[in-house]
């Protein structure tokens, strides 16, 4: 497996590595902010660069190349595989309530016996990951390994872009199907946030909605813990404190929501993923110094012994954008760890999401909230 | 931080290698800045989740110490009452222990069900509730059980007074959802004289008195220690009358 990098900018165009890359890649991925795929027209120029590979991409509120975050580029990974073979399954969506549906649809698209990873990458405003990842699961069940993103747009909630094998544009689904018993993957995911308080079960909820938590307003616990900062972040750059959730029947499967949005009228907090009724919830709170450690975990689950298979690595980052507004300049300590943990020679890409698709304990894959993913892939020696 | 340091000197660099010295003093103005805010913002949350966390402590005691369906305090609470009032009456104040037993309770639960039963339940509270001073204790310590503690009582005569006061105001019918239903109580008592009583014993005389009143006819009381002739008279009925009131 051979894996490059190169990338774009507003001012100096493509670098001259894109030039030097293997025209025979299986799979192109890029990642950037929405002017910038708007400004550099990416998959034309990976077309006519790259006649037969599976080209996808998507937008995030930050791009994540190596060790740094950049916010006005495209980063291009182009995976040239020996043994194992790319599939594409894409779908459109209008409207949340399809993603069910397409889940299933792409799933089905993709199902074989050597299936082993599928990426996903999905518009973060029109698609409900949540729904997603259950169609998904209900097409494909615990195996394969499923892990992608939701695309994301500079936090103004107008338009996510995706990529699959057509120029970018909102609504769409891309899923990768990776094949073969040559591929090796590592997977890690973590977030590093500290439940805390006490457990409230969820008394009222609808999808990703939640209005209340023990019989009592959702929104006037998160007003008595923000204080006017909820209404001030929620306006503009989203809330601080995310809810772990769990299942009563399996309380160690803990999953993250981090709320999106609130409203006075009728009071109730939106969150980035689905929190069913019954379920029980705490809040969590974060410091830079515990997510920075959590990447560091995500890494090493990702890791691939240096001594399995041959060739280069490469490892797909997702991080939620809600890590980055809590850690602020320090952001890039959580890409140095991982850096660190996967060694240099790793080729690492990805972006700031709306959502991490990643599988839980139980293999199932679901949407996750303010977490670090992280996927390493290489064959295979020969 | 050194890393974190070097990223914004390498913000702060113009394309020109010159260091723009106030853009890095904004820089690292906004990490302090940033850092005060997440300090903040945990020292806050750990505040408010430290009040909320004794609130429910304290609901949790209060429940841990209640009966749910009366709202008396329980066998357990009744249980530190009776500890503390020992400890005042072997300093000398007076104590009473009334155990309080209905009679043929059982039979309104098998004919008319656990939810007219429980109604009921709460009506005999609170009409213990009425007979009794402030200072008094009641709880439910038991399905159809009840305790008091007498404090400061004036001697035996006073709890006797207090039993068939009790007997008087059980035993009149109580009216729930249509039906006239009388139930009669047993009461033993137990009063504490001298300077070395224990909380089990006076119990335990109760209980015996207890006996005592419910072999001797139901819907009435007898005192620990005291044999004589009691009234003979019915204070009410000692089966258990259930009628469909009429409107």
């Amino acid at each position: 497996m051979i894996v490059s990098e190169s990338l774009w900018n507003q001012a100096a165009g493509w670098d001259a590595r894109l030039g030097e890359i293997g025209t025979d890649a299986q799979l192109v991925m890029y990642f950037g902010s929405r002017d910038a795929l708007r400004a550099c027209s990416p998959y034309e120029v990976l077309r006519s660069r790259f006649p037969a590979a599976t080209i996808v991409g998507c937008s995030g509120t930050r791009t994540i190349v190596g060790s740094a975050i950049e916010e006005d580029v495209v980063a291009v990974a182009t995976l040239t595989f020996e043994r194992t073979s790319v599939r594409l399954a894409r779908a459109l969506v209008g409207a949340p309530s399809e993603s069910y549906a397409a889940g299933m649809e792409l799933g089905a698209a993709l199902r074989a016996d050597d299936l082993v990873a599928a990426i996903v990458l999905a518009d973060g405003l029109l698609v409900d990951g949540s729904a997603l990842a259950s169609g998904m699961n209900r097409a494909l069940g615990a195996r394969p390994l499923i892990v992608g993103g939701m695309a994301s747009d500079p936090r103004d909630y107008t338009e996510a872009l995706v990529g699959a094998n057509a120029s970018p544009q909102s609504g769409t689904i891309a899923v990768v199907g990776l094949y073969g018993s040559s591929l090796l993957v590592a997977h890690g995911r973590a977030s590093g946030w500290d439940a805390f308080g006490p457990r409230r079960r969820v008394t009222r909820s609808q999808g990703n909605v939640v209005f209340e938590l023990d019989g009592k307003p959702a929104y006037d616990l998160y007003e008595r813990y923000l204080g006017e900062e909820l209404k001030s972040r929620a306006a503009s750059d989203g809330v601080v404190i995310p809810l772990q959730i769990a299942s009563p029947e399996r309380p160690d499967a803990t999953l993250v929501r981090a709320p999106l949005a609130v409203d006075d009228g009728p009071a109730s907090m939106t969150f980035a993923g689905h929190v069913p009724e019954g379920w029980i919830a705490r809040l969590m709170r974060g410091s830079s110094d515990r997510l920075i450690l959590g990447a560091g975990d995500a890494a090493r689950h990702a890791h691939l012994a240096d001594d399995a298979g041959a060739g280069d690595t490469f490892a797909f980052v997702v991080s939620c954008a809600g890590r980055h507004q809590v850690m602020g300049q320090r952001t890039e300590e959580e890409l140095d760890v991982v850096g660190s943990e996967l060694g240099a020679a790793t080729t690492r890409l990805g972006f700031y999401s709306f959502g991490e698709i990643a599988p839980l304990e139980t293999g199932a894959c679901e949407v996750h909230n303010q977490t670090i993913t992280i996927t390493s892939f290489r064959e295979a020696a020969a | 931080m050194h890393r974190l340091l070097a990223r914004q000197i390498a913000r702060a660099t113009r394309a020109s290698g010159e260091l723009d010295v106030g853009a890095l003093i904004e820089l690292v103005d906004g990490a302090y800045a940033e850092a005060d805010v997440e300090r903040a913002r945990s020292d806050r949350a750990m505040l408010l989740t430290c009040e909320e966390m004794d609130a429910l402590h304290d609901e949790l005691r209060i429940l841990a110490l209640t009966d749910p369906l009366t709202g008396l305090p329980n066998r357990s609470s009744f249980a530190d009452s009776a500890l503390r009032a020992v400890g005042r009456a072997n300093r000398g104040e007076n104590l009473a222990v009334l155990l309080i037993d209905l009679d043929r309770f059982k039979t309104i639960n098998d004919s008319l069900g656990h939810a007219m039963g429980d109604a009921l339940l709460c009506e005999v509270a609170e009409r213990l509730r009425g007979v009794l001073r402030r200072e008094d204790v009641v709880a439910r310590i038991g399905g159809d059980e009840f305790a008091i503690l007498q404090l400061g009582c004036d001697d035996p005569s006073g709890a006797e007074d207090l039993a068939r006061r009790l007997v008087q105001a059980l035993v009149l019918p109580y009216f729930i959802r249509g039906y006239e239903l009388t139930v009669g109580a047993s009461v033993g008592v137990a009063t504490a004289c001298g300077a070395d009583n224990a909380p089990d014993a006076l119990l335990l005389d109760a209980d015996r008195a207890l006996y005592r009143a419910k072999n001797e006819g139901r819907c009435t009381w007898r005192m620990h220690g005291i044999e004589r002739a009691y009234p003979s008279e019915h204070l009410g009925s000692t089966s258990v009358r259930l009628r469909k009131a009429i409107s």
